[in-house]
């Protein structure tokens, strides 16, 4: 028995060392790299994470404009009304970076798949475009920015490079949205929720219009090459047009076909407006996939007040083609007879006469939220449940087949290429859904010249510019076009002071949308006795009437928004170059 | 050290057989018996005369000799004799000493005695419990200390954890937080791995286990490994040290049930205290608004997002603030509620008081052939929070059994159960922390209530309301079940002992959110909701195995040599799976449940780990005469978190003991040197804690958030860096100890010193450019060095004191560590910002501020200070703090924040806690016993971390607290412009962000973080045994227990809104932002306990 026992321990002890398959455990909820990239599945797979990183959101497309010429907000930036530097500045951290380094490691592995040709070109086209994108950004925001195409390893010297110019990264950029507007496949999902030929092309008449535009506009960068990219955005969205693939939404309802693409959930089911929108971010209702868009454009705190200045609203023409700037005494009419009979995307765009929402109130512009009277309703629901809620589901356009006749139209005209058939194909098209009649103008515009680009003179240039900034308004690209036009100053509130409607006399009710109920009175102190439904604007440090006790509203006048010309880029972040000392020298103006 | 491959690992196997089975051919001897004192009586009338010595024959000095039943006594003279006069008939006398057995000696017809007196079960006959055995304390020569149940009971605390911390020199708790769930990981002696990290292996009854598991009454002892030598045999699971816990024996004889019940009552150590004043808080938060703006901006449109703020609103509310007659809440044209608070959230959020009940009870016994040990616990705790509170419920089952099949052959079965429920408010749109949604949310002048009852939009956003609802909540439910089974065979007595066992463990973690919509209204036709209907469940399984085989031999060499050599291995695999749930869309909101649910956006997620050790190991012991003691030990390790070619180590220890009182030359100090023994020891061991698989580049899989092509695609990316040459890290020990027994065992001194170096850490390379666009892999790259000791000093008496016996006891402990980087690859230029080789861990390195600015000339004169902005635009004023110009250069800043080049940074301070020390007195007295416990830090530097709000108030965020402690005590323009203000020119935003003038770290803002807390007081008093012995009960105590009654804190200088033991960052549980938000958690708890404890 003894025996037995202490046998039995030693043969246990012994057997512990056959137990190999203890120490040999695998990732049980992982996959191991070294296997991945076989078939087409893992290319596809892999794909999706780069519309995870780099989908604009909803934010990045519909608040972005609050930042730009055309709107108020109720505090402005930092970067314009403070003191900036480059310790304040972001937009270079590892996080920042890691979507180039998902899309260069699968440039790298992807050619492992066995998969066809054509599937490979596609798949690498697309991640070729998200790089040429993501470029896009870096360019946009500081300049000269290090081009890399690996993904690189601790120890591989490039991680120190000096920064590549400006016009070698552009180059870059255009080699691979021209490889992905070459190669990826046409097959459009319903939802145009992913990315094809023609959203290449359609990105690409967006690249190489702001490069060829940038270069034209900002003579200090020594680029003579502008027209070279003028043709390339031309002939992108030209090839596009000529597809015939998508076309504007219209179906004969001017005053409200241009608001259905921006309050539309499912796609899928309106194929019309998915014949329009070329890529966009996918709300849904049973899937809880939703943004706080309505919540965020009529709350009076959850957001910023974003509003429409004076100025810029002075530009929607009359229905019959006419300028509302050549009216006598335009500038000095009641907001009810100034919204009479204007472009359709007017009322579309902000709260006018015979607004209602879903429940049938009638909803004037509110003055607890919109700070001009101008009261953005484009990307809002009608429902006001959504007013107090984050969960609106219409889906957010990010490209749009517009935008592609507008680049179009821009490319041409900055060619000097600019003629009637021209008009007819993009600028007509856009006024003839809105309601407006389609013909050319006889002359420049004085009042948009003055107003907004004193330096452009020819009329097809300005009209152009006049249709994207309607036609865009608050598409989240405002920013950039100021930027490429040289037009930071507009900026500044020396140049453009955030301008409301005029106001006849104070003290006095007004009715905004021709109810026949008073909606609002401007007041010094709230009167001791009130009328209902009528909101009280107290004139105080924040606002005030031009002309003391009449005049424009002015919002914000006590703080001062500056443009120095440094701005139009940022600076390289303090953080970048304690780490990597060859980015400088800094951006001029920001040393 | 090297590592061995596999191809010589069955070398290793080989020689450990051969130690086994060279130590079994060794002859053996049998056990010499210990011999009994004798007794000598010669007979004289009145006068007695004698000597007392103790068993090795030397005199006792200071003896008592005693009438027994009366006060007459005297004592011993140095020579150990005595004289005393005694009455004719007298036939006893008894003698008594500290540290020895009293005596009763028969006098009768005796004139002479000689007494020897034994030892009492002292300090140094202790048996503690080490690696896969026990040894006697006074052949221990590893770094081992122990505590007994005594510490431990009479603490109603929820689990042993709270009572266990600062009792064991150099086992460092910390509980960041009062939370009654809250577990801690146990660390032993200071900084472990800045890589892959590690705290102490902990084992209840030899297997790996979570102590909060454990019902503290079945706690016999805790014993804590420190040093390499004394874990060597645990190997690369006990690198940074072992805490064994040991459940209560099984008795044999007669059946005794133990009862002790108590309740709780429980209160907030600390209440922090602001402005609740809704017009003076709002006149501060414009003032701190302005601050920022340069007084040059409009009007805030909304205190923070959701709270609309207008000029005529602030004039209404003066209005309404100088006559208190007026109503709080107003309905303004719109239709929406205006109001004019002054509530004070905190006193809605808390309870004043809580409660907590804990019930045990125990009943052992046995016979030779059989013996059992069963217990149960029920203990409860209703939480802090005033609605929806938190609730926890534990219960605890134990059943031990013995069953002597044979006279050398015992199985043992360990059994234990432990089921717990904590249920904890939440709020109804995500995972906030309470206390940091006040700060955001929480201003006075919002409310919790509508006049018409509904509930305030500000109340259901900042919570208070939100639990008032009680619709959002978490459960946690957590089972533990685990059962070893153990086989004990001594084929020779007394020489060879053989031991396996087996155990498996389980454990069943779920956790439950639900979140619910809230309603609320913003006037009296306004209703909403806010929140989500969201259920998420996670599921987490364990499966456990180990076994363990030992074969201890004690040969008998002899009465000069004993030897005892351990041979054994130990396998360990575990299996963990992770569930994870998640669909929205309650169909029926009262019942929350997936089936009655709609939502088809839904996430089921399983994640799994696994991972299996396997080890031998040999541990010899020998020593001579008792003197001269060696040690040697080593660990065979296999590790499957490692690559294959990096799976194995080998891991020796060796250790020496010196009883130098035993030396001849030591004779001249018996009288009062009665133990004292040096030791030193040295050993490697690796630290296998590195996360399973993280030597492979994997890819994760998950669903995207985006609809594509109509649905959520399955999406993957690219794998993160991994190097290619992982190896090991290593933990290599020196100790040299010190254990002294002094005056008659009255005094015992323990004192240890020790290095550790541990090297090759597996820590995040240097920082890379972010062009990488990933972080920087880690690898090998650093080595730290810890340099600590710990002393412990007891004293122990007890004396007559007017007839009855008084006994009292102190124990004083500290200990302490330092840290460097003694190597750290990668950081050649030292930024401050990573590691770097020489660093002193825990180094504060900050800006120096000279006080306020007083003029404009002064900031005209001064280094620009731009780099740390103190506003908007950037413009000093008089009032704002003025940092000094270390470096003379033109600007505050620091340099290129290295080493060499820090511009104006200097080291200011050190955040390690040092000087750590607990104090435990104890007196009893008549039936009666006090016990107090004293725990605390000798130092520590904290500098309050950004966004927290209980110290920064509105210097953080404006709209967020106003701590009492700043009123009056801040630079206020043509209010208060005192240059020694504590508290600057009031702007928001200093301190939200590292690069800010309070945010950045700085001399004046460093707080004194050091304390001395009252852990522990109770007072007991046992019912005489003449009375309890009428109802049968062996014993009957009651007892009164105070937990964290007083405390002692640098802290209070300048704000009493901490407890010196929650400063860390808020509770992670509920939401994690690591070092941020300080103090945002649970509140520390006091308590009053009053309990009983009767044994049958």
């Amino acid at each position: 028995m003894k025996k037995i026992i202490l046998y039995s321990f030693l043969v246990g002890s012994i057997a512990f060392f056959s137990c190999e398959d203890l120490l040999e455990k695998e990732p049980i909820h992982e996959i191991d790299a070294s296997g991945f990239f076989t078939t087409e599945n893992d290319l596809e797979i892999y794909s999706y994470s780069f519309y995870e990183r780099d989908l604009p959101t909803a934010d990045d497309i519909a608040k972005s404009d609050g930042t730009s010429d055309y709107a108020a907000i109720n505090t402005p930036g930092t970067f314009l009304s403070g003191d900036w530097s480059s310790v304040d500045q972001t937009g270079w951290a590892v996080s920042n970076w890691s979507a180039l380094r998902n899309i260069n490691y699968f440039l790298m592995n992807a050619p492992k798949a066995a998969v066809s040709e054509n599937v490979l070109n596609h798949y690498i086209g697309l991640a070729r475009f998200w790089r040429a994108v993501f470029y896009l950004n870096k360019v946009q925001t500081f300049g000269a920015v290090p081009w890399y195409e690996t993904a690189m390893q601790p120890d591989d010297p490039e991680l120190n490079k000096a920064r590549d110019s400006r016009e070698f990264v552009m180059g870059k950029v255009l080699e691979d949205i021209n490889f992905a507007a070459i190669h990826m496949n046409e097959t459009k999902d319903t939802y145009s929720s992913l990315v094809n030929r023609f959203t290449a092309l359609a990105m690409k008449s967006r690249i190489c219009l702001y490069e060829g535009t940038y270069r034209k506009y900002h003579p200090e960068l020594g680029l003579s090459d502008a027209g070279t990219w003028l043709r390339e955005a031309a002939n992108a969205a030209k090839e596009l047009m000529d597809a015939g693939k998508y076309r504007l939404y219209a179906t004969g309802n001017p005053e409200s076909d241009y608001r259905s693409l921006f309050i539309a959930e499912d796609l899928a089911g309106m194929p019309k407006i998915a014949g329009e929108v070329i890529l966009s971010r996918v709300m849904n209702t049973d899937s809880r996939v939703w943004h706080d868009l309505t919540w965020n454009f009529n709350s009076p705190t959850n957001g910023s007040r974003w509003s429409l200045i004076k100025q810029f609203v002075n530009t929607y023409l009359m229905r019959d083609g006419s300028r509302f700037t050549d009216k006598a005494g335009y500038d000095q009419i009641e907001f009810y007879t100034e919204m009479k009979n204007r472009d359709y995307r007017l009322s579309q765009t902000i709260r006018t006469e015979g607004y209602y929402r879903e429940d049938g109130t009638i909803a004037p512009p509110d003055f607890a939220v919109t700070l001009t009277g101008y009261h953005i309703k484009k990307w809002s629901l009608d429902d006001s449940w959504h007013d107090g809620q984050g969960q609106c589901t219409n889906s957010i356009p990010i490209l749009r087949y517009a935008e592609v006749l507008l680049n179009y139209a821009e490319a041409k005209a900055e060619l000097g290429e600019f003629s009637a058939s021209e008009w007819n194909e993009t600028i007509k098209l856009l006024r003839d859904r809105a309601g407006v009649s389609g013909s050319e103008p006889a002359s420049a515009d004085g009042y948009l010249k003055d107003t907004f680009f004193p330096n452009i003179s020819d009329k097809y240039l300005l009209e152009i510019r006049r249709e994207r900034s309607i036609e865009l308004c608050f598409e989240g690209l405002r920013y950039q076009d100021l930027m490429r036009w040289k037009c930071g100053d507009l900026l500044a509130s020396e140049k453009l002071s955030w301008k409301g409607i005029y106001v006849p006399a104070k003290d006095v009710n007004y009715d905004l949308n021709g109810d026949g109920k008073a909606d609002v009175c401007f007041v010094d102190k709230k009167p001791s006795s009130t009328t209902s439904g009528v909101k009280y604007v107290i004139m105080g440090a924040n606002i005030k009437l031009s002309e003391g006790t009449r005049g424009h509203l002015i919002w914000a006048w006590g703080i001062e928004r500056k443009w120095e010309d440094k701005k139009y880029l940022r600076p390289i972040p303090e953080s970048a170059v304690l780490l990597n000392p060859n980015l400088l020298p800094q951006n001029d103006g920001w040393e | 050290m090297e590592f061995i491959n596999k191809t010589r690992k069955h070398t290793f196997l080989f020689c450990l057989t051969v130690i086994l089975l060279a130590a079994g051919s060794v002859p053996l001897h049998a056990a010499g018996k210990m011999q009994s004192g004798d007794q000598q009586v010669s007979q004289q009338m009145r006068t007695i005369t004698g000597i007392v010595r103790d068993a090795e024959g030397l005199p006792l000095i200071g003896a008592t000799v005693q009438i027994p039943g009366t006060t007459t006594g005297t004592v011993t003279d140095v020579e150990g004799r005595f004289i005393i006069k005694v009455p004719d008939n007298q036939s006893r006398l008894t003698i008594s000493f500290i540290g020895f057995i009293a005596s009763v000696v028969d006098i009768a017809g005796k004139s002479n005695v000689e007494v020897t007196l034994k030892s009492d079960n002292s300090e140094i006959d202790e048996v503690v419990v080490i690696g896969y055995g026990t040894a006697k304390k006074r052949d221990l020569i590893g770094a081992v200390d122990q505590i007994t149940s005594e510490v431990i009971e009479s603490r109603p605390n929820p689990s042993i954890t709270r009572s266990l911390q600062g009792q064991i020199p150099n086992l460092n708790i910390t509980m960041r937080d009062g939370k009654p769930s809250r577990g801690a990981s146990y660390n032993v002696r200071g900084e472990t791995s800045i890589g892959a990290g590690g705290s102490a292996l902990i084992l209840i009854d030899g297997v790996e286990g979570d102590p909060s598991t454990v019902n503290p009454q079945d706690v016999e002892s805790v014993s804590v490994l420190k040093d390499a030598s004394s874990a060597a045999v645990y190997g690369a699971r006990g690198t940074f040290g072992v805490v064994l816990i040991t459940t209560k024996r099984v008795n044999k004889g007669g059946v005794k049930i133990n009862y002790d019940g108590n309740t709780s009552f429980l209160t907030r150590t600390v209440k922090p205290s602001f402005v609740t004043n809704g017009y003076e808080w709002t006149t501060s938060f414009l003032n701190a608004y302005y601050g920022y703006n340069d007084y040059s901006a409009s009007d805030p449109t909304t205190i923070n997002n959701i709270f609309p703020f207008s000029r005529s609103w602030y004039e209404e509310l003066k209005r309404r603030n100088d006559n208190p007659e007026l109503p709080r809440v107003s309905v303004n044209e719109d239709g929406r509620y205006e109001y004019y608070g002054n509530t004070d959230w905190n006193k809605l959020l808390y309870k004043d008081w809580t409660q907590a009940t804990d019930h045990k009870i125990s009943i052992n016994g046995g016979n030779d052939q059989t013996s059992y040990y069963l217990s149960g616990r029920y203990f409860a705790q209703d939480g802090i929070y005033r609605y929806n509170t938190d609730d926890l419920k534990r219960y605890n089952f134990r059943a031990k059994g013995q069953i002597k099949l044979r006279d050398n052959l015992t199985i043992d079965n360990n059994l234990s159960f432990d089921y717990s429920k904590y249920h904890y408010p939440l709020m109804s749109y995500g995972d906030e922390l309470i206390q940091r949604n006040l700060e955001h949310q929480g201003y006075p002048v919002a409310m919790m209530f509508n006049p018409d009852g509904t509930y305030t939009y500000s109340s259901i956003y900042n919570g208070v309301g939100d639990f008032h609802n009680k619709t959002s909540f978490q459960d946690e439910n957590t089972l533990n079940v685990r059962n070893t089974v153990g086989l004990t065979y001594v084929p020779v007595k007394d020489v060879l002992t053989l031991k396996w066992d087996g155990t498996y463990g389980y454990k069943d973690y779920q956790k439950t959110r639900v979140n619910r919509y809230a309603p609320y209204s913003e006037g009296p036709a306004l209703f909403a909701e806010k929140g989500q209907s969201l259920r998420r469940m996670w599921n987490q399984e364990t499966n456990y195995f180990s076994t363990n085989f030992t074969a201890n031999l004690t040969p008998k060499l002899g009465a000069n040599h004993s030897l005892n050599v351990l041979v054994g291995g130990n396998i360990e695999s575990s299996n963990r799976i992770n569930l994870y749930n998640r669909r929205d869309g309650y169909l029926y909101p009262g019942k929350p449940n997936f089936i009655l649910m709609d939502g088809i956006n839904y996430v089921m997620e399983e994640r799994s780990e696994d991972w299996g050790f396997i080890g031998v190991f040999a541990r010899a012991n020998y020593s001579f005469k008792g003197k001269y003691l060696v040690e040697v030990s080593g660990r065979y390790d296999g590790s499957s978190k490692f690559p294959t070619n990096e799976q194995w180590g080998i891991f020796p220890s060796a250790s020496l003991g010196w009883r130098i009182s035993d030396e001849a030359f030591m004779a001249g100090t018996k009288g009062w040197i009665d133990n004292l023994k040096l030791r030193v020891s040295a050993g490697t061991l690796g630290n296998g804690n590195v996360d399973p698989y993280s030597y492979l580049e994997t890819q994760t899989v998950s669903k995207t958030s985006l609809l594509l092509d109509g649905g959520f695609q399955t999406q993957t990316s690219m794998p993160t860096l991994v190097p290619d040459n992982l190896t090991w890290e290593k933990a290599t020990t020196y100790n040299f100890g010190l254990d002294a027994d002094l005056l008659k065992a009255r005094l015992s001194i323990g004192f240890d010193v020790y290095r550790r170096n541990t090297t090759d850490m597996y820590v995040s390379g240097p920082d890379l450019p972010q062009v990488l666009g990933v972080g920087a892999p880690k690898g090998n790259y650093a080595d730290l060095k810890t340099l600590g000791w710990e002393l412990t000093l007891g004293w122990k008496n007890r004396f007559d004191l007017a007839g009855s016996d008084f006994s009292y006891n102190v124990k004083f402990m500290v200990w302490d560590s330092q840290s460097w980087i003694t190597k750290y690859v990668g950081n050649e230029i030292k930024s401050l910002s990573s590691y770097y080789e020489g660093q002193r861990l825990g180094n504060i390195w900050g800006y120096t501020v000279d006080g306020l600015f007083t003029s404009a000339e002064e900031i005209a004169g001064h280094a620009s200070q731009s780099k740390i902005p103190v506003s908007k635009g950037k413009i000093l004023l008089p009032g704002d703090l003025k940092f000094r110009n270390l470096d003379e250069d033109d600007e505050i800043y620091r340099g290129q924040n290295t080493l060499d080049d820090h511009g104006d940074l200097s080291v200011i301070g050190n955040s390690e806690q040092r000087y750590q020390f607990g104090l435990n007195l104890g007196g009893n007295y008549k039936g009666f016993g006090l016990n107090a416990f004293f725990q605390g830090v000798g130092r520590r530097d904290w500098y309050p971390d950004i966004e927290s709000g209980y110290f920064w108030g509105q210097y953080n965020r404006h709209y967020g607290y106003y701590p009492t402690d700043q009123v009056g005590n801040m630079w206020i323009e043509g209010v208060n412009e005192d240059p020694n203000a504590y508290w600057p020119r009031q702007r928001t935003y200093l301190a939200n962000s590292t690069s800010k003038p309070m945010g950045v770290k700085n001399n004046r803002y460093l707080q004194n973080a050091a304390y001395v807390r009252l852990k522990s007081m109770t007072l007991d008093y046992s019912i005489p045994a003449s009375l309890t012995s009428k109802l049968k009960i062996t014993s009957l105590k009651i007892y009164l227990t105070g937990e964290n009654l007083w405390t002692l804190t640098g802290l209070t200088k300048h704000t009493t809104n901490f407890d010196p033991e929650v400063i860390e960052s808020g509770d992670g549980d509920v939401a994690s932002n690591s070092n941020e938000e300080n103090g945002y958690s649970y509140p520390m708890l006091k308590s009053y306990t009053v309990g009983v404890n009767i044994t049958f």
